[in-house]
């Protein structure tokens, strides 16, 4: 037993395949690097994503990923987000000139719509995925809006109404103040009548006077209500106010798109189709300084 | 030794020498006010006039300009010296008093000083119709302090609401800012110039009353109506109009201020051309929201001196309708003259009268005769057809009697009565025209005041 060689577990050599890979990954960052130095921009969006340049910009199906190459550069995402915003930003400003960028953190763009007073906060630029990242609420609004738009309404109007109306009957509550001032009178000449003519006997007019009692039980409802009157409008004006300016804010929405699109459902079609527009865009500007070259 | 007579009436002389010595001390320096051309000696005359006191016993003066009418035509003078345009002074004949119009403006307004009664001394320049006092003007200590509140509620709040145009406006906030300069430039004055400031860099003062609730909201909400619309800017918002002009509305923050935020104005043209009157007069969104705001806050005056807003309005037409000249006349020429010119419209009008009734008696003359002529033509044509008809029907029946058919009074009064009708439409305004002064509506009033003073500086 002593002399019983052990035959060795033979390891296949896969030198060259770990090479290959390895080069390839070295190949990969220095892919980048080269397109990030000399802002080959269409260059770097086919390097972080070869499946979505390859099927949406060559128009190849089903292309395979290039996910582990690209995870190399994974955590540099900030970085990249800032590097490929300055030129998509500068596109977009042409192309959607009523987008306001902020950029909160590196790489971090938040989009606003609009350079007028209290302009909404419309969600996120993402320039690694050349994608709008919409505020859902305020995108619905502004959808709502445009179909509202078509039957000559706006947004708010309907509560604007409402809340116009109600303050027109709380006015009104205020001014029939002397209304009821004779009417409480009357009722309580009323209860001094029965309670002079009232005895043991008079037992059926406790009825009479529960009746009286609870008129007037009403009208100090509405005296205490009447007072919180100015209260109340002055909230409800606070409230048409923000209303109007929401409505203005939709309807400057909705004139800066018209203006660049013509429609909204054009500004839908150009924003779903950002990608596609500007990279192809990029590449159409490579060529051309390639021809001129 | 002289006598008790003697002393006596060399007193009596004296007495009167002295008041005409005063008089006449008066007299010269009332002269170097109008005359002179060196802006400091008519500084120095309108101090010194709108302060002296001509109370003379023994020579009495019955008719004299009043220390305000010294500050009226002391600011004549200045903005004749600087070559300001667009006002006229009013001048009646029977009493010395001077009164400021401006030559084009569609709304009855009249403008003088009214003195300030207190040690402060000064004057407040006043729109007497509705007492809103612009400025207030100190001569010996070199002030003058316009008031925003009685210039925009003037302008913006009354005048603009009457149609008065953004022109005819601005014709009087220039007027207001020359004279302001002038003062400045050449007597070295601390003028608070407020809403005129037209500098770029000048920050508004505000006085702020509340804390503002929603104010710039309500300024977006206005604009959206209009093609201008209002930018966040920090701490406030920012609108562009025309001609390149921004107007800021901003806070700084100010822990003593109202809910700690200090707010200004500002509005930036980049040729220190424009004002905050000028954005109020010429954008009437603002203005509309300027005016809805001014219980929150408004562009600050000297609240001291402007403490008492207004002064009382007067009822300014008859102003207008004094008898207008250069030359002052007695009570008593007044009463000649307008007897001469009642007797002239009366004549006048009787002349009219004269010549219309001429008129409307040839028209019916003229009427007649063409009637009678159409009659006749008209009395041929039915007797030819008559005849006609008489000789295929019935010839016994006399030719003549369609001619006397027709002509039957009815007929020919009908028509002269048109035409009558019409001379008498014709002639109306001629003899309305020349009657009583009475008929004239306010305008005409004031278009005629105009003309006979018009005082806007020669070369």
């Amino acid at each position: 037993m002593e002399n019983m060689p052990y035959i060795q577990t033979e390891i296949p050599d896969n030198e060259n395949v770990l090479n290959n890979k390895l080069s390839a990954k070295v190949k990969y960052v220095e892919d980048v690097t080269t397109a990030l130095n000399e802002h080959d921009d269409r260059r770097v969006y086919e390097l972080i994503n070869s499946k979505k340049y390859n099927e949406l910009i060559r128009g190849v199906e089903h292309a395979d990923d290039n996910r582990s190459l690209a995870s190399l550069v994974a955590d540099l995402q900030p970085d990249l987000s800032h590097h490929l915003a300055e030129r998509l930003i500068q596109y977009l400003a042409e192309a959607f000139p009523f987008f306001y960028y902020q950029e909160s953190a590196l790489g971090v763009f938040e989009l606003y719509f609009g350079n007028w007073w209290d302009r909404a906060y419309f969600g996120r630029l993402d320039p690694i995925n050349v994608q709008f990242k919409f505020k859902q609420e305020e995108y619905q609004k502004l959808v709502e809006s445009v179909r509202l738009a078509a039957k000559g309404q706006r947004y708010h109007s309907a509560a604007i109404d409402e809340l116009t109306k109600t303050n027109e009957e709380l006015q009104q509550l205020v001014e029939k103040q002397g209304e009821r001032n004779t009417q409480r009178q009357s009722l309580e000449n009323q209860l001094d009548h029965l309670d002079e003519k009232g005895g043991f006997f008079n037992r059926p007019s406790t009825e009479e006077r529960d009746e009286l009692k609870a008129q007037l039980a009403m009208l100090d409802d509405e005296d205490e209500q009447a007072e919180t009157v100015p209260d109340q409008i002055e909230k409800n004006n606070a409230t048409i106010l923000a209303y109007s300016k929401e409505d203005t804010i939709l309807i400057y929405e909705q004139r800066a798109i018209n203006e660049k699109f013509g429609s909204f459902d054009q500004f839908e079609v150009a924003a779903k189709a950002l990608y596609v527009d500007y990279v192809k865009q990029l590449a159409a500007a490579a060529e051309g300084g390639q021809a001129d070259a | 030794m002289p006598n008790q007579l003697q002393n006596r009436v060399k007193n009596y002389v004296g007495l009167l020498d002295q008041n005409i010595q005063a008089i006449q001390n008066e007299l010269n320096q009332t002269q170097q006010l109008v005359e002179s051309t060196e802006p400091g000696t008519v500084h120095l005359m309108a101090e010194s006039l709108t302060q002296a006191n001509l109370d003379t016993a023994w020579v009495q003066v019955p008719r004299q300009y009043s220390h305000a009418d010294y500050f009226l035509i002391a600011m004549d003078r200045f903005m004749q010296l600087d070559g300001v345009t667009g006002y006229s002074i009013l001048l009646p004949v029977e009493k010395e008093t001077v009164t400021l119009v401006m030559t084009d403006l569609n709304v009855p307004a009249a403008f003088a000083f009214e003195e300030n009664k207190d040690q402060n001394g000064g004057a407040y320049f006043v729109e007497l119709a509705t007492g809103e006092r612009l400025f207030y003007w100190s001569l010996e200590r070199k002030q003058i302090q316009f008031n925003a509140r009685g210039i925009i509620d003037l302008l913006v709040g009354n005048f603009a609401k009457q149609h008065v145009t953004v022109e005819q406006n601005q014709i009087i906030a220039t007027m207001l800012t020359e004279f302001g300069r002038y003062m400045e430039r050449v007597f070295n004055y601390s003028v608070d110039f407020n809403l005129l400031e037209t500098r770029d860099d000048y920050v508004y003062q505000l006085i702020q009353h509340a804390e503002p609730q929603g104010m710039l909201d309500k300024l977006f909400v206005l604009s959206a109506d209009t093609n201008y619309f209002l930018q966040g800017i920090p701490n406030g918002a920012g609108v562009m109009l025309d001609d390149n002009t921004e107007v800021r509305i901003f806070f700084v923050n100010d822990a003593n201020a109202l809910g700690a935020q200090r707010w200004h104005f500002q509005v930036i043209d980049g040729r220190d051309q424009y004002s905050w009157l000028d954005v109020l007069l010429k954008y009437d969104f603002i203005a509309n929201w300027y005016l809805s705001e001014t219980n929150t806050l408004e562009v600050s005056y000297d609240q001291l001196v402007f403490a008492v807003q207004k002064t009382q309005p007067v009822d300014i037409q008859s102003i207008f309708t004094a008898e207008q000249g250069t030359t002052p006349m007695l009570d008593e020429e007044v009463v000649a003259a307008k007897q001469a010119a009642e007797a002239q419209a009366k004549e006048a009008a009787e002349k009219a009268e004269r010549e219309a009734q001429a008129a409307a008696e040839k028209a019916e003359q003229e009427a007649q005769a063409a009637a009678e002529q159409a009659a006749a033509e008209q009395a041929e044509a039915e007797a030819k057809a008559a005849a006609e008809q008489v000789e295929t029907t019935d010839p016994e029946v006399p030719v003549v009697e369609p001619v006397d058919d027709t002509l039957e009074p009815t007929e020919v009064t009908s028509e002269t009565t048109t035409t009558e009708a019409a001379v008498e439409s014709s002639v109306a305004p001629v003899a309305e025209s020349s009657a009583s002064t009475s008929g004239k509506t306010f305008e005409e009033e004031i278009g005629e005041a105009l003309n006979s003073s018009n005082n806007t500086p020669e070369g």
